[in-house]
């Protein structure tokens, strides 16, 4: 059935140009398109190269749509171990004629929950599997320019539930509001609400920025993050520099899915950015008091810059009060066929370097290799060969990897969208 | 810290020595509402980001579609996106070189976290 159902997809697929156009209905739009990805990865055993695996993940999406429905259904074949077709992703939206921004749709493998925050997400991606959502949601929009939609989900046998609004900008703020819940198919386990009001406002001399977070029916599970921006001290035509202060309070029993907030914290930033609108220069300072435990004190600061002559500048420092440290410093220096570079990352106590020169012959082809150590007696070196090529909507790669004690793996991997 | 004192020391003497290499260069007259990065020697750059579902890889399937995000390169080796069109939030992004190497924007000074990575974030207002 699996092969069958693939068949009819890529005749469906392929027999887009065939179709006789006196079918198609007025109104309507047909597409398709086919992501391969294509790899093969190996090793190098007594003086041979040998190949350990091989994979090819072919998805082909159908896609039709009018001003009243909207379909979309992708099926995947995947030849690794075993191969095997399965549906990856379906959606079939019906709109309410006359108003399409009222609609229903079914969906499979669709609509996965995400919802942001401050710098970082409460709800992260992943928060459940993909592969495993299904279920059916309505969307409205376009009454007085709000949007919204609700979603119900089956996910592993638990429930999912989504609500999300957005308001249209109404001038000087915005407001989105989300909810995400799961119940548990298991009466004893936790049921979990997320529910979060992100509000953003630009008046004539400053934006704040507000992110509530609360979960239902417990003490403790509730969060709030801050942020002034447009408080700018310095503002030419050369750049500006903006100072941006902050408050991010989490309740003690938060279990959010994202890494917005750290239960307890008691968090109070500064930060002083500065952005040239003129130059490829910036460079940024910020620092953390955390009110209840110290543990996320610290300071963290980033620059970069891309010179006249060429030459890539990133440096990244983060200190924090528990003495843990990180730095990373890099430059590249580039013409129109060749780079070259040094990187230095320092983890605490550990330090790594790593060398790369890369060579273009065209534009679309790239050759790098980069070599890297570490600055202590142990050394664990490793290198790299990678060569890319993108061709339109092709991309290939070939690479060989080596690190210290071990054998070299070579990798080709070939992607491409064709429609 | 010895290591951090003297690398530190080295990159200021750099830094305040006036070598050539530390002027800045400039941007396009009117870079408007765009990403840039200036990469001469890449064979291909994507934004991979939190608004196209990191080019598909955290979406079913998780295959980085190579169209997804895909900046245009002119010819001085400058890559932009255009972002004009994007709703009102927060999105962290990321540069995806060659296919295969992740560099967070080295001209935005705001960084966040995506899997492990420090990437880029842009918090669009309107």
């Amino acid at each position: 059935m699996s092969i069958s159902f693939m068949t009819m997809i890529i005749l469906l697929a392929g027999g887009h140009d065939s179709l006789d156009v006196s079918i198609i209905p007025e109104n309507w739009v047909f597409g398709y398109d086919c992501l391969i990805d294509a790899s093969a990865c190996g090793s190098w055993k007594n003086n041979h190269p040998v190949i350990d695996s091989t994979g090819i993940d072919a998805a082909v999406s159908v896609r039709a749509a009018s001003p009243e429905v909207d379909f979309l259904v992708t099926g995947a074949m995947r030849s690794d171990s075993a191969s095997r077709f399965l549906f990856r992703r379906a959606r079939a939206v019906v709109k309410w004629p006359g108003t399409p921004w009222i609609a229903a749709g079914v969906y499979l493998n669709d609509q996965q929950p995400f919802i942001a925050g401050l710098a970082n997400p409460v709800v992260e991606w992943g928060w459940v599997d993909i592969d495993s959502i299904q279920g059916f949601g309505l969307s409205s929009g376009g009454i007085l320019g709000f949007r919204g939609d609700y979603l119900i989900q089956l996910t592993r046998g638990d429930t999912l539930t989504q609500l999300n609004v957005h308001s249209p900008w109404m001038g000087f703020a915005g407001v989105d509001y989300s909810r995400a819940q799961i119940h548990t198919a298991d009466s004893a386990g936790g049921n979990m609400t997320v529910n979060v009001l992100s509000v953003r406002g630009d008046f004539r001399y400053f934006k704040p920025w507000l992110v509530v977070a609360g979960a239902e029916g417990e003490e403790g599970k509730w969060a709030v993050s801050a942020e002034i921006r447009k408080l700018r001290p310095i503002d030419t035509q050369w750049g500006r520099i903006e100072v941006v202060p902050g408050i991010h309070l989490a309740g003690d029993r938060i279990d959010f899915p994202g890494s917005a907030f750290v239960p307890g914290q008691r968090l109070i930033t500064l930060g002083a950015f500065l952005e040239s609108r003129r130059y490829f220069v910036s460079a940024g300072i910020k620092g953390m008091l955390d009110l209840e435990s110290d543990s996320l004190s610290g300071v963290s600061a980033s620059a970069g810059m891309i010179s006249e002559g060429g030459v890539s500048w990133d440096v990244i420092f983060s200190y924090y009060a528990d003495c843990d440290y990180r730095a990373f410093i890099s430059s590249v220096t580039s013409d129109s066929n060749a780079s070259a570079g040094i990187a230095v990352e320092i983890i605490n106590d550990s330090t790594r370097v790593t060398g790369s020169v890369s060579y273009s012959p065209r534009d679309d082809v790239c050759a790098e290799v980069s070599v890297s150590g570490d600055l202590d007696n142990s050394l664990q070196p490793s290198c790299g060969l990678a060569v890319s090529a993108a061709l339109g909507p092709v991309r290939g790669i070939l690479g060989i990897d080596w690190e210290y004690d071990s054998s070299p793996i070579l990798r080709i991997n070939l992607t491409g969208l064709l429609k | 810290m010895i290591r951090i004192i003297t690398i530190t020391i080295i990159l200021l003497f750099i830094l305040t020595s006036g070598c050539s290499l530390f002027i800045p260069m400039q941007k396009p007259v009117e870079p408007g509402n765009r990403l840039l990065l200036w990469l001469p020697g890449a064979s291909s750059v994507q934004v991979l980001s939190d608004w196209n579902d990191w080019g598909g890889g955290v979406a079913a399937g998780g295959i980085v579609n190579p169209v997804s995000g895909r900046m245009e390169k002119d010819d001085n080796g400058l890559w932009t996106l255009d972002i004009a069109g994007l709703p009102g939030g927060v999105y962290r992004y990321a540069f995806y070189v060659n296919g295969y190497k992740w560099i967070r924007d080295p001209v935005n000074p705001e960084t966040a976290v995506f899997e492990g990575r420090t990437v880029s974030i842009i918090m669009v207002a309107k």
